[in-house]
This record gives structure tokens, C-alpha cells and sequence, in this order.
């Protein structure tokens, strides 16, 4: 039973971390950045729109830049890109979380946030995990002894 | 409560939810791009030392350019152009970064097709620079990085020198310093006529023919600035920090983390009665 509760403790943590940094944009929703976080990288590497600065990623940003200025909603501009651009624009999740796996791996993040990342998860699984074996010794003493 | 095998547990775990497809940036490098053959990691690539054997590699140019403040309080530099000879790649190349650059954003080479192909990178340190060293699958060459040579104070006079060198030779250089926005008494050494409008900035431009490998051109930018924001607001920032927590809040998550743990163990302990 422990075994099964320090892995559930473990993938709720690390889904909820990962998930909410993968999936949720820290910028503002009608900014350039928070605008690529919905948006593949053209430039032939498996990357978010958002991390990318390479030449062709930067004229995606700049024509979202100016769609901004004229306007034009977030909706109105990935629907743009999408139409424009077809498959080369559409991030599905697997393809979101490919893309942040590749940014750590390239060296992406400072070491810092790395280890913090890791201390945090290993930290709140833990609480989970000893919360979760508390519960499990209430409704199963007998089990547990 | 075995930690030892929690913690091993967590660290696979780790390595297998967050990558179910995941290609990493070293298998990138041997990703078929569009049916476009990676040739760098034939280990036909010839290295940095070849070059001190005698042979000759040259840039053909090279246009580099330098943003201050444009995105944050630090300064853009991006290096982009091509080697003389195409034949002679792949090879392993090296160029010159500033002293406490530790960090590039991206070292890509380009295809004909104008396909980036991002390669891995090292740096060591040098006497008077720092070096990357890179495999380079295509003669054409892009590397972006961001560094702090400056202080962004309110109120104040921000001055820096970016020595720019080479460890090849370079036919053309040019170099293009972008006047960040909301500046007064922005001066440039060497001074240059040449300026140009672009995106609604405007850039001081340079071209030096024939710089020799080792020789170092020196820009000092100065100009006064009042507030500390930077050029593009952060609605139109186009390039991240490439950070995973913003502010503080790894140390608020961590340290809460650390308190309730405590008192998890605690409380446990003392209705366990050990």
C-alpha cells in the first residue's frame, strides 16, 4: 500500500507543478508572450512559441506585436496563425510538454529554479504522502498494524 | 517511511511524466528535420584544435547586434552570419563571449532551407573572454544570449564597453547598436553616421572590413535613462527571462512546504506516541 501511496503522492505533486508551469501562461493573457505560449515554434525545433528566439520565432512575435496594436483579440490572433499557418502553428499537449521537456534539457532554466523545483516537489509529496498514509491508517487500522 | 526510496521513486517519476514524447535537446540534434540529414553528429566533425593545426577558417560576415535594455535591465547581443568555406562543415567552432557570460540562449546553425538546427554548447573560460565551443552541421550561424554589463539605476548615466572578438577572421562585420527607448545624451565610441529606423527604433551601424582573428573592436554606449523599465513593454516583450517561478514564490512554496512537513511529522509522531 505505501509504495502505491508515495507514487499517487508523487504524480499529484509533479502533475500539479509541471501542469500549472507547462500549461498556464505567467504572462498577461493579451501580451506577445502570453500569446506564444499557444503557439508552436516555426523553426523546426520542438519548442513553445514562447521560448523561442531564433529569427523566424522573433517575426512570429513581431506579427503578433502588430495584430496586438491593430487591436485584435487573442482568439482573433492564434485563430489567425492557425488558419495562416496550419499544422506548423498547433501545439496539442503532448507536443507543449515535448517542448518544455526539450527546454530543460537545452539548458533553458537557471540550475536554481531547477533544484528549487525538485525541492518543492520532493517536499509537498512527502506532506502528501505522510497525509495520505494518516488517512489510510484511520480507515484501515487493522490493515496498517 | 523509507525517504531513499521515495526520493529515487521521485526522481523517475519525474523523468517519465514530464517527457512522455519528450525529444531532448542532445536527441535533437539527431532529429530528422523535415527528411534533412543532422550531419553533425556523423563524428565527421573536425574540431577547434584542426584550426591551430593550420587550417583556415574564415567568417565571411558577420552582423552582430546589441540591444540595451530592450526587454529588461540587461543587454541583448545576437551574433548571426556565415562562414567563408560551406565545405568545411560540420565542424566544431568556437567564438568569443563576453567575461561572465555563462549562459546563451540559443546556438543554431541554419540550413540552406532556413531551417535552424540548435545545437548543444559549452563554455569555458578564457584569459580575456569566455569561449563557446559548438558543432555547427551548416556554415550559417545564429547565438543569442543576454548579459548585465550595466547597473539600470533610476536616474542614472548607464555606461559599457562590449569588446567584440573573434577567434577567426572576418571579411565583413557589422555591428548594430539599437538606442534603447526613452534615452537622453546617448553617445556612441567610436561615433558612426550610419543610423537607420527599425520596428520604431533607431540603430547605430558600423561595417568593418578585413577584422583579424583575435583583434578586438571596442563600442562604448553611454546615455542617461530615468526610470528602469525597459524599451518594449512587457505586452509586446518577445523574448521570456527562461524562468520557471517568477518573483518569489519558489522560496514562499518551498519554505511553507518545509513548515507543514514539519508539523506533519510532528502531529504524527505525537499520535503515534513514538
Amino acid at each position: 500500500m505505501k509504495p502505491f501511496l508515495m507514487a499517487l503522492s508523487l504524480v499529484f505533486v509533479l502533475s500539479f507543478m509541471s501542469g500549472k508551469y507547462i500549461f498556464i501562461s505567467s504572462a498577461p493573457e493579451q501580451s506577445v508572450m502570453g500569446i506564444s505560449h499557444s503557439l508552436a515554434c516555426p523553426c523546426e525545433c520542438p519548442m513553445v512559441l514562447e521560448d523561442c528566439h531564433m529569427s523566424c520565432g522573433l517575426s512570429w512575435k513581431d506579427q503578433i506585436g502588430a495584430q496586438l496594436m491593430a487591436g485584435k483579440t487573442r482568439t482573433d490572433i492564434t485563430g489567425y496563425f492557425y488558419k495562416r499557418y496550419g499544422e506548423a502553428a498547433l501545439l496539442t499537449p503532448s507536443q507543449r510538454v515535448a517542448g518544455k521537456w526539450y527546454q530543460v534539457t537545452r539548458g533553458g532554466y537557471p540550475m536554481k529554479d531547477m533544484v528549487l523545483f525538485v525541492a518543492i516537489v520532493a517536499v509537498w509529496a512527502s506532506i502528501s504522502y505522510l497525509v495520505l498514509v494518516s488517512i489510510g491508517e484511520k480507515i484501515w487500522p487493522a490493515r496498517e498494524k | 517511511m523509507k525517504f531513499s526510496k521515495f526520493s529515487s521513486l521521485l526522481m523517475l517519476l519525474a523523468v517519465f511524466i514530464m517527457a512522455p514524447n519528450a525529444v531532448s535537446a542532445e536527441d535533437h540534434g539527431k532529429m530528422d528535420h523535415s527528411k534533412h540529414e543532422t550531419p553533425v553528429l556523423k563524428g565527421a566533425g573536425h574540431n577547434a584544435d584542426e584550426h591551430a593545426k593550420g587550417e583556415k577558417i574564415e567568417i565571411g560576415r558577420m552582423k552582430v547586434t546589441l540591444m540595451p535594455e530592450y526587454d529588461g535591465a540587461g543587454l541583448i547581443v545576437i551574433k548571426e552570419g556565415k562562414f567563408a568555406d560551406k565545405s568545411m562543415f560540420p565542424r566544431e567552432v568556437t567564438f568569443n563571449i563576453p567575461k561572465g557570460v555563462k549562459k546563451i540562449t540559443d546556438v543554431c546553425s541554419l540550413s540552406p532551407g532556413g531551417q535552424h538546427f540548435c545545437q548543444l554548447f559549452e563554455i569555458t573560460e578564457g584569459q580575456n573572454t569566455n569561449i563557446l565551443n559548438a558543432k555547427l552541421p551548416y556554415s550559417d550561424f545564429f547565438i543569442d544570449f543576454k548579459y548585465s554589463p550595466f547597473e539600470a539605476k533610476e536616474n542614472s548615466t548607464r555606461t559599457f564597453t562590449y569588446d567584440l572578438s573573434s577567434q577567426y577572421d572576418i571579411k565583413t562585420l557589422e555591428v548594430n547598436i539599437q538606442k534603447p527607448a526613452r534615452v537622453e545624451k546617448f553617445t556612441l565610441t567610436p561615433t558612426t553616421a550610419n543610423t537607420y529606423e527599425k520596428t520604431g527604433y533607431e540603430y547605430y551601424k558600423y561595417v568593418l572590413k578585413n577584422v583579424k582573428a583575435g583583434e578586438t573592436k571596442s563600442f562604448t554606449v553611454s546615455y542617461y535613462k530615468a526610470d528602469t523599465a525597459p524599451s518594449v513593454s512587457v505586452k509586446f516583450k518577445a523574448m521570456g527571462d527562461n524562468r520557471i517561478f517568477s518573483g518569489n514564490i519558489a522560496e514562499i512554496l518551498l519554505g511553507a512546504g518545509v513548515l507543514a512537513l514539519a508539523f506533519v511529522i510532528v502531529w504524527r509522531r505525537r499520535k503515534t506516541g513514538v
